[in-house]
């Protein structure tokens, strides 16, 4: 029988269609047809599944994790043994912090969030990015750049591409993810975003440190939003080092995300804030 | 149903990683499954076969949310695989001729990756642990053809 040894045309008809594809893509406000229809067709099924890995997903953590458990919950029971009476010095200072606010007529602090619940259908399946899939979209108030927190309230990510009823969240460790932040302590400002070296590790950094900014190993660091579109003070992570940038002028704070990103279920999305004081 | 038999291997691989291997983490990363499945269907049933196969697991990961130069990669990959590796080599040889082909790949994403995202040596940092990753996959992907082979069964007389 003879070949056909028509492989190459495969291959050419191949690149045709991924550069067809990549040019659409970079048109700006072009939905990708395809992906939208199989998110909206292959939902169902992606939440089935979703659910039943996620269910032995958490038997197997359960039953490795009995020792771990003990000696975590020993370990924070000490730590609320010694946060107790810090909370009640906190009650206190808050008390006082409004009885001063009423005197001086200043506007109460803190800020107010509308959260919208929603569950994680799918997950990105390749190394170079993190990304996770929910199963609420436009039709129930999402918006590109909203802020998606955890259970605890931990920043997991942003909104960066939606449709009706589904939205793509952009994981604070991926390469594209971007937004503001500040330590918590030092007040230090900085740009928050994730890295190809830092991916599988799953760590962030913050940059545009200088070596004169007082960051220490430990500190948390929150959102920063100024304006932006998302809160501000929502819990990003902890420095876990600080290293100098290749450029040598600037230094970045390598963060552990304070969001258990691998276990995710349940998410909640910032849908409104207001900030006060 | 037995002219699609060729490409089950490839479709079930783009299956496992967009169902299950995307919750698996090894090392902090996802096991990738696709890229040996397609090239040992290139292997085994000819370049024109491997690069369609590859052409229907980019097409699948695509349409799943992936990048869409995973068409002409995985179509590259397994046409390449077609004409440049028979089966005849074995388990072992096939599995050594896997390592250029999958480092090859790893490059271009690198050189893909590079201009956009982060530094080169940041690519290959990532890149290094997922050929290994890749190559360390190669015989859960060697299963796959078996489950969709033709059962013989024996005559009773």
């Amino acid at each position: 029988m003879k070949q056909r040894n028509t492989w190459k045309k495969w291959i050419a008809a191949a690149l045709s269609l991924s550069l067809l594809a990549a040019a659409l893509a970079l048109v700006p406000g072009t939905p990708r047809p395809p992906a939208g229809w199989l998110e909206g067709a292959s939902r169902p099924f992606f939440r089935l599944i979703s659910l039943g890995s996620d269910k032995v997903r958490q038997g197997f953590d359960l039953l490795a994790g009995t020792q771990d458990l003990r000696a975590e919950n020993q370990a924070l029971k000490e730590e609320l043994a010694v946060l107790r009476p810090l909370a009640r010095e906190g009650e206190l200072a808050a008390g006082e912090n409004r009885r001063l606010r009423s005197l001086l007529d200043l506007p109460g602090a803190g800020r107010d969030l509308d959260l919208t619940p929603a569950w994680i259908t799918a997950r990105s399946f390749d190394n170079w990015t993190r990304t996770v899939t929910l199963d609420k979209g436009t039709a129930q108030g999402l918006a590109a750049g909203q802020c998606v927190m955890d259970q605890a309230g931990a920043l997991a990510g942003r909104i960066t591409d939606l449709g009706g009823s589904w939205a793509t969240v952009t994981l604070v460790t991926d390469p594209a993810f971007n937004a503001a932040g500040q330590t918590a302590r030092s007040g230090i400002p900085g740009a928050l975003a994730g890295d190809l070296s830092l991916l599988a590790a799953g760590e962030l950094k913050l940059t545009c440190l200088t070596r004169a900014d007082p960051v220490v190993r430990g500190e948390t660091v929150v959102t920063f939003g100024g304006g932006r579109g998302y809160p501000s003070g929502l819990t990003v992570g902890t420095v876990d080092r600080l290293e100098d940038e290749p450029d040598g002028l600037t230094r970045r704070a390598v963060l552990t995300p304070a969001a258990d990103l691998e276990g995710l279920g349940q998410v909640f999305v910032v849908t409104g804030f207001r900030e006060a004081g | 149903m037995a002219r699609l038999r060729p490409y089950a291997p490839a479709v079930t691989a783009v299956l496992l990683q967009v169902f299950l291997l995307s919750r698996l983490r090894l090392w902090g990363l996802c096991p990738p499954l696709v890229p040996a499945a397609v090239f040992l269907t290139g292997a085994e049933e000819g370049g024109d076969r491997g690069a369609a196969a590859g052409l229907l697991a980019g097409a699948l990961l695509f349409l799943a949310g992936g990048s869409p130069w995973s068409l002409a990669l995985y179509a590259a990959l397994g046409g390449l695989a077609g004409a440049w590796v028979t089966a005849a080599g074995g388990f072992f040889g096939l599995w050594i001729r896997f390592l250029p082909l999958a480092a090859a790949m790893e490059g271009l994403l690198v050189l893909v990756h590079w201009p956009a995202r982060s530094a080169l040596a940041a690519a290959w940092a990532l890149a290094g642990p997922e050929l290994a990753l890749t190559v360390l996959c190669f015989p859960a992907a060697a299963l796959l053809p078996g489950l969709f082979r033709r059962r013989r069964v024996r005559p009773m007389y």
